[in-house]
């Protein structure tokens, strides 16, 4: 028999309102379609398919598959360190790279992915997969 | 063995990503926004190769943890032909040989639990 953890459960519920995990995936979710549509934009940013454009384009799959990583943390489910030690270094690192990206730009849309990367990573560390099961001790 | 190769081919992904972000210096003078895309895009190699050892790590059947990694390699292949054909450099066709690699093997590759099946 296995039984939910008290202590991770309330980590992954917000104030006992809300599922975190429901929230994350909407983050998540507002993270690949602000980066889809930084793809889609790119023939209107750049007039021929330039070497220039296909970096900007692999800026906006980098946000896509950060965007499905997490994803697939939260779909997962099984409590594994190195997958979130993956998941949380990968958020980790995208969030400097997009505050290095909004200091530099100063663009509007550069502060929102920070934003959504910031509550990307604040909840990979929250979140934990399978909501923390134990199995329950046999009595001797 | 095809895990062995599933994850040889990612690594070698992530560490030519990594390569490139090292050797910024040598393409670009400062930091600028082309510089930025150009991070962002060696980022995007990492990600492709973390996303193909979340799955092997995973271990399991699981169709969006299959099919997200297939078309994620799928269409960094494309990406990286694409590049390949604008720069002409055997580097640039040297990665997208490897893209092509992994995703021949992250399509043939079967979690453990299928195969004991």
């Amino acid at each position: 028999m296995r039984l939910r953890n008290p202590k991770v459960s309330r980590r992954n519920s917000l104030n006992g309102e809300g599922d975190m995990k429901t929230v994350y995936l909407t983050v998540v979710l507002l993270f690949i379609l602000l980066f889809a549509v930084h793809i889609v934009l790119t023939p209107r940013i750049y007039a021929s398919l330039s070497v220039p454009a296909m970096w900007f384009a692999g800026t906006g799959l980098m946000g896509v598959f950060l965007g499905l990583l997490n994803i697939a943390y939260i779909r997962d489910g099984s409590p594994d360190g190195m997958k979130t030690v993956m998941v949380i270094a990968s958020n980790v690192v995208a969030l400097a790279f997009f505050l290095l990206g909004a200091l530099l730009l100063g663009e509007v849309q550069a502060w929102i992915a920070v934003t959504l990367c910031t509550g990307q990573m604040a909840f990979s560390f929250l979140y934990r997969p399978g909501g923390g099961y134990r199995k329950e001790v046999e009595p001797t | 063995m095809m895990t062995r190769a599933y994850g040889l081919f990612s690594a070698l992904i992530i560490f030519v990503a990594v390569l490139n972000i090292v050797m910024i210096g040598r393409l670009f003078n400062g930091l600028s926004a082309p510089a930025l895309w150009f991070i962002g895009t060696n980022f995007m190699g990492m990600l492709l190769g973390l996303l193909n050892f979340f799955r092997i790590r995973a271990n399991k059947r699981d169709w969006f943890i299959t099919w997200k990694s297939i078309a994620a390699n799928a269409v960094c292949l494309a990406f990286y032909i694409l590049l390949a054909a604008r720069l002409s450099t055997g580097r640039t066709w040297t990665v997208a040989a490897v893209a092509a690699l992994l995703l021949i093997t992250s399509i043939l590759w079967k979690p453990s639990e299928e195969k004991s099946e």
